[in-house]
């Protein structure tokens, strides 16, 4: 399944480019990025988006290999390892009690740039 | 003998061709005419129509140079077919002699410069492949002989300059292969000393040894900038040639660290996929390579046994690699189902059986049948049993994200089918014992919902085509998925929908062809009506080849039909203006976004209409492509008008924002009426543009922006300053200003040291070019902001101040931050770009354990980890896109403790936990818990730097736009 990369890309920017980016040290109390996860949350949710936010946190967090870093951003340097433990507390502060998939059993999806339209299209229903 | 007269076939060959060519009826016992037309006048017009016909204006022209020899071709034609003295045809054919010789000049040109171009992306692809490794030196070296032979092909003429271009890019080949030898070296030594200088340095002496490393890495960069890869090479040597390094040590553990970045970089996760999957006995042996990587870090990094940690890393690599296979097939059954015997028995043990044989293949072979219920024999019932307990394992722990995915692009009735097994599964798991039989059940329905999960990448692809082309549906293409939808053979329609779906990608070229073809016939002239009738032939044909699912043999007969001598140069006419048209329609939206809804919006809309009406009403392409050559001049003046309105209206917005009061205004105004000028000044510029004098309003606003230079100094920097109390904004300038310089933005990136002092990381170090595109960039973000509303004047924020995410409709919190990429439309900047990370060693971390939790747990790491600051970075230049975003800071709130008797004013880091503070107190005061009525604070702007993500150095350009871009 294909998502946007930069409908994605916009959402986790307010983690990645938000208020606890600008903190001193952003990775030392993740608790600053409370407001931004919440922020992601509210931009996806008006946009019908939350779904795929979700299954897009969800599967950069069980496989982030090689991929996760295209979602740093270039305020502060986020590595692979702090783009994880970034967006599982974003996850969590999300959806509490939700537990994250194990590596391998994340929903298969890719992430591309595309068209506005081609994105309508790419979570439309199928039958729609 | 019999003649060619005689056949029928070719007899009707020539007459076709006759009329075709216009030439009348033949004459078959004198086809040359010249006997019949009885005179040396038509002899040599005929012979002249002939040479002239016989001179191919070919493809691989410039579309500019075809259409100019193809004017050329017609001025001639005409003069042939209007002479009436023979002596007029020297002339012509002398004519005909140098448009062959200027066409034949052409071609060449135009074969030199593809292969200039080809060699220029061989050049640019090698140069991609090993740019990772190159420090800045080499890097920027490849990149500037890269721009200089690019700039040479865009400005190049003839022959021998696009020649001279492929030369230069062809010379770049073996310097890339240099750079490329000079690029491992220096990665690897820039590893191993950083490596080396933590494990093997003391401490105290570590300072004096990194000042040695970076000084001979910035000599070799020296050398490396100027391409004097091998001397560069040969300069880091002089870190171990130093007399305070043990150089035998030093070698030891190099050759050591290159074994470990590669493990770590090539193997790393494929090992710990098959040391996972074959864990708890699954594989034999795996527990004994379970902690090989612990154990080879131990060698190397706390008892420097080098050798033998590199021999035990390759020993763990050799054996994990043959398994990857057998892994990942293993990794797809569920732990749970080693408590059975019989998959023990019958799948463990002899898959382990060929492993111990080193028969990888057959060994995944029997992971692969049992998959399918099957044993060597076949279908097997016992593992049939097994396979569909593992489906209901997997359903039961592991597919729970595939589902959420599969289920949000469902619709009824397979969602509410697959939602309804779902949850019947996980009843029928939980009850105790778990009640196989209904867990059969419903993990059989969902087992085959699931196989729409693999339908989903074709089915999107087709109904994306559809959307583009509704057209396509007409095919019944999709017909034989539609029936295994309604009989519910999901497994089938996979299947259909996969095979469909390359058909469908085939129609929409052939349905571009048959347009393009429609577009042509319709360029043509009436008479002679063979042409068109040969046109309308082909298409009809083409169609009853699409229709019975042959859209690429339908597109390659009619790309034939057009590639003919007597279509070929209407095709090129009609391509050259699609492609054209294609360029200034993108170019055209980017401008009108940036226009708005003023300005020369309607001229630059009615620009492209008038270019568009003569190919689509008078089918005159060869018009239709000037004049969008022409819209393009419109377009690029409209561009630059619109860039300069807008900053200059920013501008203007955010003095007047700033100077609301009188001692504001004078502050920055000056005494006087300053404010009132430079209001005055900006109308007289804005009426200019409401008078449609484009260029002068362009003009006067740009003078506009000069003149308040002054005047954005002096916001900016109360900006700042307000912005800057009890808050982490305030630094912009002071990180992003004009007046800092590339050393300083250098030096964040390698060091975090921000250019105002402060420690600040950052993956990319970018400033503005000038104070009033960041004026700008803030207002024109301020104004977005109240668009989505958000007024950063605002002093409160009202509830509510969470969200409810789970409610329908959902409570949404008033917004408490927003950011904004704005295109500015014009450069505006600068930016270094970190490209290898520096690595550190951690002996020991806090790690949160388990991740998510907060549990915060010491670990032994003993590893080399990404350090925050860059070893090597890259230079950007004129990117036209800065991020900016706003903050609410709360203000400080006093909370009382009971318990004391004191009371503590704290600063909430964001809304939620002002309110939090707030219930606090009241509870701690004895007082009914309640959210505040409003939340106290200030907007302020926590951010503002140009953007680096997605540019591309080479082009100049952005290759994404983000769908939160303004405008």
């Amino acid at each position: 399944m294909k998502l946007s990369l930069e409908v994605i890309k916009s959402y986790t920017r307010n983690l990645t480019m938000g208020r606890g980016a600008s903190a001193p040290d952003p990775m030392s109390d993740l608790s600053q990025f409370n407001a931004d996860a919440a922020t992601m949350a509210r931009e996806a949710a008006i946009a019908g988006d939350l779904v795929w936010l979700k299954i897009a946190l969800d599967a950069l967090i069980a496989n982030p290999d090689g991929r996760i870093g295209q979602f740093a951003g270039q305020q502060y340097p986020f590595n692979e390892p702090d783009l994880v433990r970034l967006f599982s507390h974003a996850y969590h502060r999300i959806w509490p009690g939700d537990t994250l998939s194990a590596p391998g059993d994340e929903a298969d999806v890719t992430f591309e740039v595309m068209s506005d339209e081609d994105w309508a299209i790419a979570k439309a229903p199928l039958g729609s | 003998m019999a003649s060619w007269r005689d056949n029928p076939r070719m007899a009707g060959w020539v007459r076709d061709y006759y009329r075709q060519m216009g030439w009348g009826e033949a004459n078959l016992d004198d086809p040359t005419g010249f006997a019949e037309a009885g005179s040396e006048l038509e002899a040599r017009r005929r012979s002249a129509e002939t040479a002239l016909k016989n001179l191919d204006v070919g493809a691989q022209l410039l579309p500019d140079n075809r259409r100019l020899f193809v004017k050329r071709r017609k001025e001639i034609a005409g003069r042939i077919r209007a002479a009436s003295e023979i002596d007029e045809f020297d002339q012509i054919d002398e004519d005909i002699g140098t448009l062959r010789a200027d066409l034949d000049g052409q071609n060449a040109t135009a074969e030199a410069r593809i292969k200039a171009q080809a060699a220029l992306e061989a050049a640019i692809a090698k140069r991609d492949g090993i740019a990772a490794k190159l420090d800045e030196g080499a890097y920027s070296f490849l990149a500037n002989r890269i721009a200089t032979a690019r700039a040479a092909i865009a400005s190049g003429k003839t022959e021998v300059e696009f020649e001279a271009a492929e030369k230069a890019a062809n010379d770049l080949l073996p310097v890339i292969d240099q750079a490329k030898t000079y690029g491992e070296t220096f990665f690897d030594w820039m590893r191993s000393t950083a490596a080396f200088i933590e494990r093997s340095v003391d401490a105290g002496d570590q300072p004096d040894i990194i000042t040695l490393r970076d000084q001979v890495k910035a000599d070799a960069a020296g050398l490396s900038a100027a391409g004097r890869f091998g001397d560069a090479g040969t300069k880091l040597d002089d870190f171990k040639a130093d007399a305070r390094i043990d150089g035998g040590d030093f070698d030891a553990s190099a050759k050591f660290y290159v074994v470990y970045d590669e493990y770590r970089k090539t193997h790393q996760t494929m090992c710990e996929k098959v040391l996972a999957a074959g864990g708890r006995g699954r594989i034999r042996q795996a527990s004994g390579y379970e902690r090989s990587f612990a154990t080879v870090k131990e060698e190397a990094f706390n008892k420097g046994n080098y050798d033998a940690a590199a021999k035990k890393l390759q020993e763990l690599i050799d054996w994990c690699t043959p398994r990857r296979k057998v892994a990942k097939s293993l990794s797809l059954i569920d732990a749970k189902l080693s408590r059975e015997a019989s998959f023990r028995t019958n799948v463990l043990n002899p898959m382990n059986d060929k492993l111990e044989e080193e028969k990888f293949t057959s060994a995944n072979n029997i992971l692969v049948r049992f998959a399918r219920g099957e044993n060597a024999e076949g279908a097997n019932p016992e593992l049939e049993r097994l396979a569909e307990l593992n489906f209901s394992y997997l359903i039961d722990g592991r597919l729970e994200a595939r589902k959420t995915a599969l289920a949000a692009l469902l619709v009824d009735p397979e969602k509410t089918q697959l939602d309804d097994a779902w949850n019947a599964h996980v009843l029928a798991a939980a009850e105790n014992p778990p009640n196989e039989a209904d867990m059969k059940t419903q993990a059989a329905i969902i087992r085959n919902l699931f196989n729409l999960e693999g339908a989903i990448g074709a089915q999107k692809e087709a109904q994306t085509i559809i959307a583009r082309q509704p057209s396509v549906a007409r095919y019944s293409y999709l017909s034989d998925f539609a029936a295994s939808m309604t009989a519910k053979n999901f497994a089938q329609a996979k299947t259909d929908i996969q095979a469909a779906v390359p058909l469908l990608r085939d129609l929409v070229v052939y349905l571009s062809k048959v347009e393009e073809v429609r577009n042509i016939r319709d360029v043509l002239p009436a008479d002679p009506a063979a042409l068109r009738e040969g046109l309308k032939t082909a298409l009809d044909a083409a169609e009853v080849k699409a229709m019975a699912k042959d859209p690429s043999g339908a597109t390659t007969d009619l790309s034939n039909v057009i590639s003919s001598t007597d279509y070929l140069t209407i095709a090129q006419e009609v391509a050259d203006y699609n492609a054209l048209l294609a360029r200034v329609e993108k170019e055209q939206t980017r401008v009108l976004k940036l226009l708005g809804t003023g300005g020369p919006k309607g001229a630059v809309e009615d620009g492209l209409d008038a270019a568009k009406t003569h190919a689509t009403g008078t089918h005159r392409y060869d018009l239709a492509y000037d004049a969008l050559t022409d819209h393009l001049k419109t377009l690029s003046k409209a561009k630059a008008f619109a860039a300069v309105q807008r900053q200059a209206t920013g501008v203007k917005e955010a003095l007047l924002r700033a100077t609301t009061t009188p001692p504001e205004s004078e502050q920055v105004f000056g005494p006087g009426s300053g404010r009132e000028d430079m209001k005055a000044q900006f109308d007289a510029a804005e009426l200019l543009a409401t008078n449609s004098r484009f260029d002068d309003a362009t003009a006067a606003f740009q003078t506009f922006l000069t003149d308040c230079k002054g005047y954005c100094d002096a916001i900016a920097t109360a900006f700042e300053a307000a912005d800057g109390v009890g808050s982490n904004a305030g630094h912009s300038i002071g990180r992003h200003g004009p007046d800092i310089d590339s050393a300083d933005l250098i030096k964040r990136l390698t060091t975090g040291q921000a250019p105002d002092g402060k420690e600040s990381f950052t993956s990319a170090s970018s400033k503005f070019k000038d104070i009033q595109d960041w004026v700008a960039g803030r207002e024109i973000a301020a104004a977005a902001a109240l668009n989505a509303g958000i007024d950063i004047n605002a002093k409160t924020v009202s509830p509510p101040f969470a969200d409810d995410l789970t409610v329908n409709p959902p409570i949404i919190a008033s917004p408490e931050q927003k950011g904004f990429i704005v295109e500015h439309g014009k450069a505006i900047d600068e930016a270094f770009v970190g490209r290898e990370p520096k690595t550190k060693y951690i002996k020991e971390s806090d790690i949160e354990d388990p991740p998510g939790s907060g549990t915060m747990k010491k670990m032994q790491v003993n590893e080399f980890v990404q350090d925050k600051t860059y070893e090597t970075y890259e230079e950007m230049s004129g990117l036209t896109r800065a991020y900016v975003n706003f903050m609410f800071e709360c203000d400080p709130i006093d909370v009382y403790n009971d318990a004391t008797g004191a009371t503590e004013t704290r600063k909430a880091q964001d809304v939620a936990e002002y309110v939090a503070f707030f219930r606090e107190n009241k509870r701690e005061r004895g007082e009914a818990e309640a959210d505040p009525p409003t939340v106290p604070g200030r907007w302020v702007m926590m951010q503002q730097y140009p953007v680096v993500d997605g540019w591309d150095d080479l082009t100049k350009s952005y290759t994404t736009d983000p769908p939160d871009m303004i405008p």
